[in-house]
This record gives C-alpha cells, sequence and structure tokens, in this order.
C-alpha cells in the first residue's frame, strides 16, 4: 500500500517494441489521485502504456508498479485495478447486470450482487440492466465496461478512450464521474484524443507523440513552458486602433492584428505585453474591457507540442 | 483455494456458455451423430458397431470437434478482445488456464452427447448389449481431455489453430503415423483408440491397423490424457503470464 504523498502508479524508463515498431519510448511517469488526461493522437503509444500498467503487455524496458507492486510479478498488483479498453469488447451474449457480476466475481468481490447494483446505478444502465449487452449502443457498452471496472472499488482506474461511442450526455455523465472519483481520492488515468473532453475532465496531463512523453503538467504550466512559442492575446478596448498602433512599437508584442474592434496579439512575453497593455491605455487614455489569452486550450498547446517535436 | 474457485467457475460458465453458443457448435453436434445416422441405414452387429464408431466418430467427428472447440476456449478471448476481462485481475492466470480446459473438455462431452446416446440406443437395441456405447463414451473423454489440452495453448498462440489442428490431423494423425513405425504414439486420437480397443478386447477386422504397434489399456490413456493435461495446464499459464495478450 502507498501512502497519501506517494504515487500510486510509477512508470520508470519504460519502453517498448513490437519488432521493429517502436511503440513507447523511455516513458518516465508517476500517477496519484485524481484525473491524469494522457493525451496524444492516435498510435502515439497511450493504449500500449496503458496495457503495460495492467500487465496484459510487458515492457520490452523499464519498470511499473502499482501500489509498489509490479503487475507482471504479482497478480496481486491488479486488486487495486480496474480498466476499460479502448474497443467495443464485450461477452454479447451476457445481460449488463451479468456482465458486471461475473467481473465481480473474477475479482473476488464478498457481495457481488450489491456490488454490481450499485456500479449499475453509478453509470445510470438501470432501465437496460438485464438485456443483453450485444444489444447495446457502443454508448451503452462503455457505461457497461466502466461500471465493470468499478465494481470492485479499484483505487487506480485505467480508462482507454472511455467516452468513445456515448452521446453528448453520457459524456457529460461520465466525466462527472470521473472527475468525482479523481476528487475522491482514486487515481484515474484517462487516455483521449478528444482534446476538449480531456481538459474537462483531467487536472494533470501528459501528452505522448510518437511514443515519447512530449510535455506533463496542467495545461496553464504546459503553455508557459513554451516560452519559445509565442502566445496570442486578445484585447478588447474602446479604442483599439490607437492601442494596436502603440503596441506595435514595444518589444513584448511580436505581431498585432486589428479586426473589427478586437486587437490580436502575438505576444513573445505575455507578462511584459500585461504591463505593457496596462501603462499604454493609461498614456493613450483607452479603456481596455477583455484581455484573453486565445490559444491556451488543450488543443492549441498539444498542437504545439506536436508540431515542436 | 476457495477464493480461486468462484472465480474458476464463473469464467468455465462462460467460455462454455460461448462455445456452445457459436453456430459451429450445432454442425459439431451433427457430425459427432453422424455415425449414428449412419448406422440407421444398415443392419447393425457388433463388427459393423465397431467399425463406424472407430472409423467415423473416434477417428475423424471427434478429433475435428475437440480441436475446434478447444482452439477457441482462449483463441476467440483473444480474438474478441475479452482477454482484458479475464486477465486485469487479482487472480492467478493458472485458474484462468484450468477453467478453460475445463469447459472445452465439457462442450466436446456435450456436443458428443447426441451421437453418443443415439449409436448406443441403436448398438444395444440391435445387438442386445446394453454397455456397447461404454467404451466409444470412455474414449471420447479421454481425447477430449487430449485434444483439449494440444490445442489449448496453440489456440492462444495462433489465430489459426484450426487450420493447423486439420492439417495435423489429416497429414500427420491421418497419413504419417500410419505409414511411419513408431510415429503411432504420437497420435493424439489413438491415446483415445487405445482405451476403446481395451475394453472391447481389440478393433473390428475392418479398422484393427488404426492401431498400429499401440498396446490397449484405458490406465494408460487416462494417465498420457491426464498428463498431457497438466502440461497444457503449465503452457497455458505460462503464456498468459509471459506473452502479450494485447
Amino acid at each position: 500500500m502507498t501512502t497519501p504523498n506517494q504515487p500510486t502508479v510509477v512508470v520508470e524508463n519504460v519502453s517498448k517494441w513490437f519488432g521493429q515498431k517502436v511503440a513507447v519510448s523511455e516513458v518516465t511517469a508517476q500517477f496519484g489521485p485524481g484525473v491524469t488526461g494522457l493525451l496524444g493522437p492516435n498510435g502515439a503509444g497511450k493504449t500500449t502504456l496503458l496495457r503495460m500498467i495492467t500487465g496484459l503487455v510487458r515492457p520490452s524496458e523499464g519498470r511499473i508498479s502499482i501500489e509498489g507492486i509490479d503487475p507482471h510479478d504479482n497478480y496481486r498488483a491488479l486488486d487495486a485495478v480496474g480498466f476499460v479498453a479502448e474497443d467495443e469488447a464485450v461477452y454479447k451474449h451476457l445481460t449488463a447486470r451479468k456482465f458486471v457480476r461475473f467481473n465481480a466475481v473474477l475479482a473476488g468481490v464478498q457481495d457481488p450482487d450489491a456490488d454490481t447494483d450499485r456500479v449499475i446505478d453509478l453509470v445510470d444502465l438501470q432501465g437496460a440492466a438485464d438485456r443483453p449487452v450485444g444489444e447495446f449502443s457502443k454508448g451503452m457498452r462503455q457505461r457497461t465496461k466502466v461500471a465493470a471496472a468499478l465494481v470492485h472499488k479499484p483505487r487506480v482506474l485505467l480508462l482507454d478512450e472511455p467516452l468513445n461511442g456515448a452521446d453528448p450526455v453520457q459524456r457529460s455523465h461520465l466525466i462527472d464521474l470521473f472527475k468525482s472519483l479523481g476528487s475522491r481520492g482514486y487515481t484515474v488515468i484517462v487516455s483521449s484524443h478528444v482534446l476538449h473532453e480531456v481538459e474537462r475532465m483531467a487536472d494533470r496531463i501528459i501528452a505522448i507523440t510518437d511514443g515519447r512523453m512530449a510535455a506533463s503538467g496542467d495545461v496553464r504550466s504546459l503553455r508557459a513552458l513554451m516560452t519559445d512559442i509565442p502566445q496570442t492575446i486578445r484585447i478588447d478596448a474602446d479604442n483599439p486602433r490607437i492601442l494596436a498602433a502603440a503596441l506595435i512599437g514595444t518589444p513584448y508584442a511580436s505581431g498585432v492584428r486589428l479586426e473589427r474592434d478586437t486587437i490580436h496579439v502575438e505576444a513573445a512575453d505575455p507578462a511584459g505585453l500585461a504591463r505593457a497593455i496596462a501603462r499604454l491605455a493609461k498614456q493613450h487614455d483607452v479603456i481596455v474591457t477583455r484581455i484573453q489569452p486565445e490559444d491556451e486550450s488543450l488543443e492549441s498547446v498539444f498542437s504545439y507540442l506536436v508540431h515542436r517535436r | 483455494m476457495r477464493t480461486v474457485i468462484k472465480p474458476g467457475a464463473a469464467i468455465f460458465a462462460n467460455i462454455f456458455r460461448r462455445l456452445m453458443q457459436r453456430r459451429v457448435a450445432l454442425f459439431l453436434v451433427f457430425a459427432t451423430a453422424a455415425h449414428a445416422l449412419l448406422m440407421l441405414t444398415f443392419d447393425l452387429t457388433d463388427r459393423n458397431f465397431g467399425e463406424v464408431t472407430v472409423g467415423l466418430f473416434l477417428a475423424v467427428a471427434l478429433p475435428v470437434t475437440a480441436l475446434i472447440t478447444a482452439g477457441a476456449a482462449l483463441g476467440d478471448e483473444r480474438a474478441e478482445n475479452t482477454m482484458p476481462f479475464l486477465l486485469v485481475k487479482p487472480l492467478p492466470r493458472w485458474v484462468v488456464a484450468v477453467s478453460s480446459l475445463l469447459a472445452s473438455v465439457a462442450t466436446v462431452f456435450t456436443v458428443s452427447m447426441i451421437g453418443i446416446l443415439l449409436a448406443w440406443l441403436l448398438g444395444a437395441r440391435a445387438t442386445g448389449d446394453n454397455m456397447i456405447g461404454w467404451p466409444a463414451f470412455v474414449a471420447m473423454v479421454i481425447v477430449a481431455i487430449a485434444y483439449s489440452a494440444v490445442f489449448l495453448p496453440i489456440g492462444l498462440l495462433a489465430t489459426r489453430s484450426t487450420l493447423i489442428g486439420l492439417a495435423y490431423i489429416l497429414i500427420w494423425e491421418g497419413i504419417i503415423t500410419s505409414v511411419v513405425d513408431g510415429a503411432a504414439a504420437s497420435s493424439i486420437w489413438r491415446i483415445g483408440l487405445t482405451a476403446y480397443a481395451d475394453m472391447n478386447d481389440g478393433l473390428p477386422r475392418g479398422v484393427d491397423d488404426l492401431l498400429a504397434n499401440l498396446e490397449p489399456g484405458v490406465g494408460g490413456a487416462l494417465a498420457k490424457a491426464l498428463v498431457l493435461a497438466a502440461v497444457s495446464i503449465g503452457v497455458t499459464t505460462w503464456l498468459l503470464r509471459k506473452r502479450d495478450m494485447a
């Protein structure tokens, strides 16, 4: 067992290659309570990394531990783990209730029926629980798999593209569920290429491209790391032309563009630009109504990271 | 031990049900009943009952049934990406191996029962020997164990385990073991045949050469099948632990 300050899942210098193809290369990361988003395009190595943590795939090099135990050497490490795989695979002949109960029995749950009912409520599947999973939509299958992963109250939840196929209401429900689990001390690792969803649920992000860790941190800190890439700042003001002309002469703005009443500034030094805006606005008697970073979304952060490599 | 019985039983039940619900299971029921249906077309005697049972059921239908079933027991889990439901669990992997093997044997047993019982009934009515079907039943259990033991790990490793198995049955067991001295000992279905021959005091004259140089014996046949099963569980457990199950 780990103490609250210790990481729950530790990935140390892990690589995995399949023949000549390198799927994951020298990844080192630690995961603790809260939601961590694994972000990367398809084929980046997210699924391989998650499957190595579950013990399904052995690392070619490096070491993985869950609560201090290597899942490849000791199956007891998996007592802490709930896993939702990316694909739609389910036992189609089972009803959702039987499917979840099957997972409960395999995980050694004391009262499989009670825990099955609990998680079926949690993912809002009560009305469909006695229908065969083979009849379900993709989104309902995903919810069934989430229920099955949660049935033994795991402390680590590994979710590989868990929102695939879910409709907007279901997505919102699942995102709230994952955030709630993260805030209750679960270690939740979610992989996704749907950037705004990761942004909504993850406290921390690990960006992976070409099997390597490109960056980690929250969106804001990732963006701040990229000091060599200008940030775009949107400025609304009552007299934007005067302010735009004044900004062109400062060293903080590498580019200024005016669209109607809005100024878009490429800022090499955002902090310096913020100070300059205040000074110039006062000097030219301009009222600034809004200053907002335009590209701090995860999508633009990730785009920068991918293209920078 | 109690902590693995319930999960083991759940895995057994799930794989058994999945194997029985495949469309091919219905074909296998007919295949293993073909010899019994053939018996409806002529006057049965002790001799031709034995010839048909050995030549059609034990030598052809049963091996094909066992290899198709055993290859799919874990092979389908892998092909259909349901392996994580079995393996990402705090459960020793040998439990998965044992449960799969038992499910495979039980499936072969179940799909073969109609053919076995029908042939038994027809044979008993024609000859007055109420135990006439017993040797085929025992041979069926032994062959089911032996084939399942061999094809369980092959199904896990190879995506075309059925083709590999059919090639093995047709080329190795059907041709090579019949013409190469000493090769009959490596023939899986002949393990069952030795048990059948022992319980019938030899094989019927038309098929007696199938036994080659093997000594009849139920005990030896069962022992061989159980050794194969133990090796199979060991190999399958090792594969489940050491191979990537992505």
